[in-house]
């Protein structure tokens, strides 16, 4: 089995301060201290396939993973220990220009990187933390011509195939899948990235990451919406701190100045 | 210019707020609704703001629970029917049916829209981004459109008309042969969160699972429902359908007391249109502390077992 991984590596937006949401302007978010971090719906979705790639190899099929992202960092602390976890093979194409806000532009140059590989799955998360359009996995499936199945909270290698549940917004739909797939990681059951012991970085030392170059696709223009502007709502509500010396007091102070805590 | 609104037969009664949202550029345009699965008895001529009904019918009612069989059916009526904006809801199902339509037709297309405007003959989407920490604002370049919107509250009475005009279009359907062995497993109480007055958020600072069963026990003496964060769903402390924020349940109830929980953005969606929000954590300098209303700095688990008593007596 070979398993096509996409992530994308963002800035941690809980280190971002207040200031620097309120200057951000369309053409500028100052987002350069905040740490990199994979996005969360990507790290799970390497994860599950690290899973599945054990999971396989216990019951005899081999499996590769292929991990591929898009950007014009220098990522190779993160390309260690995704070499170091398992990740076999990782290419990073790079664009000039990688708003978050391009998903149409973004699975056509995801889907020029997957000619790179062999796959009879592919993984991605279901929306970044930045641009937020949950539309890229479902683009990337169509530009790749196989189905999409999105919301995924588990994937789990039996038999040959894969098993996958995804929400629904009415439930959990459990299916048993017999095709080349994209699946579209959600709230997932494993949603951590196994940490890589000093070893196991040790013997991918000198591994490193295969640099695509799509220059000539760093100018096109999807059939995206245009970003015009970007605003930052000033919070409305004022904090009134409940005072007391223990938590008993505390609480009766609660009930005392706001009764309808009892009556909501 | 022609708009269509796209509800399940379940949640027909969401469209008239969905209706109340699309732009009107001038009078000639149009808003229909284009109802999956067909009205089911559904007083249709009462209480629907749109003078066209178009009911989706597939060949196989079981199809109505596959996505793709639904956006396969969407499409082709879109093909038969074409309009220049199609809207969904903007909760799971209806994001994931936009995003396969619009991949399906090639278009333009946001999720999770906020509001569309109108202004000199352009239209404008605004939207949440950058986890809900910044709100957008896109300039659509190109028609056919297809977008999920949050519905809003409704704040006027819709025009209902009398006698829309009422049209059926049958789709062939069945389930993809490669799916195999499938289980659908319904929550039962996926929307308790959205209709209790008082909700209870746990964020991952209330810490073992013996504390979750606490707060849900204080949740029910109080006549509430426990809903958690993210991480604490992730975590296997709170079940999917009880996750609250950007991407899952957002919430408007009379009272929200949030325990153990920092105030991240993403969870903070979820919680901010409630009329009092309350916020327990101990550390002062606690994100959540900037946006509630009332901040109680106390362990969160100790100060639940003291809301608790309170409740007892």
């Amino acid at each position: 089995m070979n398993i096509l991984c996409c992530f994308k590596l963002v800035n941690d937006l809980d280190l971002v301060m207040e200031k620097d949401w309120q200057a951000a302007t369309a053409a500028s978010v100052d987002l350069s201290y905040a740490k990199r971090i994979i996005n969360c719906y990507d790290e799970a979705g390497l994860e599950t396939a690290l899973r599945i790639k054990e999971r396989a190899e216990i019951l005899g099929e081999y499996t590769s993973i292929t991990a591929v992202t898009v950007g014009k960092g220098n990522f190779d602390a993160f390309f260690k220990s995704l070499f170091a976890v398992g990740i076999g093979r990782i290419l990073q194409v790079k664009v000039t220009n990688d708003s978050p806000f391009t998903p149409d532009k973004i699975s056509t140059i995801l889907c020029e990187a997957a000619k790179y590989c062999k796959y009879d799955s592919v993984i991605t998360g279901i929306q970044s933390a930045d641009g937020s359009n949950g539309l890229t996995p479902y683009f990337l499936a169509k530009k790749l011509g196989i189905p999409c199945i999105s919301n995924v909270t588990e994937l789990q290698y039996a038999n040959g195939a894969l098993r996958v549940s995804c929400e629904t917004g009415r439930g959990l739909r459990k299916s048993t899948v017999n095709t080349c797939t994209l699946y579209a990681v959600g709230n997932s059951h494993n949603p951590y990235l196994r940490m890589a012991t000093l070893k196991q970085k040790l013997a991918v030392s000198k591994m490193s990451a295969e640099i695509i170059e799509l220059s000539e696709l760093s100018e096109i223009r999807g059939k995206d919406s245009a970003l015009c502007a970007l605003s930052h709502e000033k919070k409305a509500r004022l904090c009134v701190f409940i005072k007391g010396e223990t938590s008993e007091e505390k609480a009766k102070n609660l009930l005392a100045a706001y009764p309808e805590v009892r009556k909501a | 210019m022609k708009t269509a609104v796209v509800v399940f037969s379940d949640e027909i009664s969401r469209a008239n707020s969905l209706l109340m949202q699309a732009p009107a550029l001038s009078e000639e345009d149009l808003c229909e609704v284009w109802v999956l699965g067909g009205l089911c008895g559904y007083p249709h001529n009462r209480a629907l703001s749109a003078p066209k009904i178009t009911e989706i019918l597939l060949s196989n009612t079981d199809s109505l629970s596959e996505p793709l069989c639904c956006a396969e059916a969407v499409y082709k009526n879109y093909l038969a029917n074409s309009v220049d904006i199609i809207i969904f809801p903007s909760d799971i199902r209806g994001s994931d049916l936009a995003a396969r339509v619009c991949s399906e037709i090639g278009c333009e297309g946001l999720l999770g829209a906020k509001e569309l405007l109108c202004s000199d003959g352009e239209l404008y989407i605004n939207k949440p981004v950058y986890s809900n920490n910044l709100q957008a604002s896109f300039r659509v370049q190109s028609l056919p459109l297809v977008l999920s919107m949050v519905t809003a509250e409704s704040v006027t009475t819709p025009n209902i008309f009398d006698h829309p005009e009422l049209t059926q279009f049958g789709v062939e359907t069945s389930i993809p042969s490669w799916l195999t062995d499938i289980e659908n497993e319904s929550f039962e109480n996926g929307d308790l969160l959205k209709c209790s007055s008082l909700v209870l958020a746990a964020g991952r600072g209330v810490g073992k699972a013996e504390n979750f069963a606490k707060l849900t026990e204080l949740a029910q003496k109080m006549g509430g429902v426990l809903g958690g964060t993210r991480p604490t769903v992730c975590d296997g402390k709170m079940p999917p359908e009880r996750m609250i924020g950007m991407s899952a349940a957002v919430l408007s109830p009379d009272c929200c007391i949030v325990f153990g929980a920092s105030g991240a953005a993403p969870f903070l969606a979820g919680v901010e249109k409630s009329k009092l929000l309350i916020a327990v954590n101990r550390d002062p300098n606690a994100l959540i502390f900037d946006n509630c209303d009332v901040g109680i700095i106390e362990d969160c688990n100790e100060f639940a077992d003291a809301l608790s008593e309170q409740f007892r007596s």
